[in-house]
């Protein structure tokens, strides 16, 4: 395991620049294929870890859907960004080899999933406490039933349409709608109600005490 | 907790996506409901978190890249070589067609001379 890479460094650059490599690759060009993998990789891995919720069936899932992009790259109409392409991609494997599978993951995240923060924030207090928010929400995400997880992770993190997540994850889109809700639903109880309850259960053992 | 609380808390999850599910009556009832309220500063807490998240970096695997990368080369080979197999097999199917029309132009002259 090397240090935490940030995710975004593809947004740093030019749209220009990566619509210049996709034409050069689609072309048939192998390098600014490979410079459009060393540009999106971390940020497929992290997805892929995000829906998978392991590092082994992410690292499968990462390396099946640059195979399949690479395959595919001709039919990449140029539509809509090479990240969001790749990221349809990445959810179809996933949700591919998830299935194939056949388990359901409930486990916690590891301690090494626990990912760091490489955002400054101004007010410390308000930085630990958004931390510490941060991580009960990735605990919540990991302990979903993966079907519920891949929805919340593609909509309200990777900002995909109802639409692109149905048809990469093969159902209907009401259907996505509802696991959408229902995620959304136990995310909240997990994130908030729980931690409210403990923080009165603890008030209440030092009522007692006192 | 009122009816109007409990309807609110179905909608809340889908008021992430659209605003318009909340009607003016639900909007009035949120305005003057701190039970409401907390459950809306709740959604959007864990929405605003979210979308930290694809902000955030994950420990990335040792040697994953370089897997990456071996395993385009070993497709863009695999692609060659039937781009090279699919031209053999084409230059085959030219040269045998070439083959059979020259022999059939030889039988169709001998038969020519034949009956004439």
């Amino acid at each position: 395991m090397v240090a935490p890479v940030a995710a975004t460094d593809v947004t740093r650059l030019g749209q220009f620049e990566m619509g210049t490599l996709v034409a050069d690759a689609r072309g048939g060009d192998r390098r600014a294929f490979d410079a459009l993998v060393r540009r999106t990789w971390v940020g497929t891995y992290s997805l892929a870890l995000r829906l998978t919720g392991n590092e082994d069936d992410a690292r499968d899932v990462c390396q099946e859907a640059y195979l399949r992009a690479y395959r595919g790259l001709r039919r990449f109409r140029g539509d809509a960004r090479f990240t969001t392409w790749l990221y349809r991609i990445t959810a179809n494997c996933a949700s591919t080899h998830l299935g194939r599978r056949g388990r359901h993951r409930h486990e916690e995240l590891d301690d090494d999933l626990v990912v760091s923060d490489l955002s400054p924030a101004v007010d410390p207090v308000g930085r630990a406490e958004s931390a510490r928010l941060r991580e009960t929400v990735q605990n919540a995400l990991a302990t979903l039933p993966p079907r519920l997880r891949a929805v919340v992770v593609l909509r309200d993190i990777y900002d995909l349409s109802h639409e692109v997540i149905a048809a990469e994850l093969g159902i209907s889109v009401s259907a996505a709608k509802v696991r959408l809700h229902r995620a959304r639903r136990r995310l909240r109880d997990d994130v908030f109600l729980r931690s409210e309850a403990e923080g009165s259960s603890e008030e209440d053992v030092d009522d007692q005490a006192v | 907790m009122t009816k109007q609380c409990d309807h609110l808390a179905d909608l809340m999850p889908g008021l992430l996506d659209d605003q318009n599910l909340l009607s003016p009556e639900d909007a009035a009832h949120v305005a003057q409901c701190l039970s409401c309220q907390a459950e809306m500063s709740r959604y959007r807490r864990l929405e605003r978190t979210l979308q930290d998240l694809r902000d955030l970096a994950v420990p990335v695997p040792s040697g994953l890249l370089e897997d990456l990368l071996e395993d385009l080369d070993s497709a863009s080979e695999r692609r060659e070589r039937h781009r090279i197999a699919g031209r053999r097999a084409a230059s085959l199917v030219g040269l045998a067609a070439a083959t059979a029309a020259g022999v059939g132009g030889v039988l169709v002259l001998a038969t020519r001379r034949r009956s004439a």
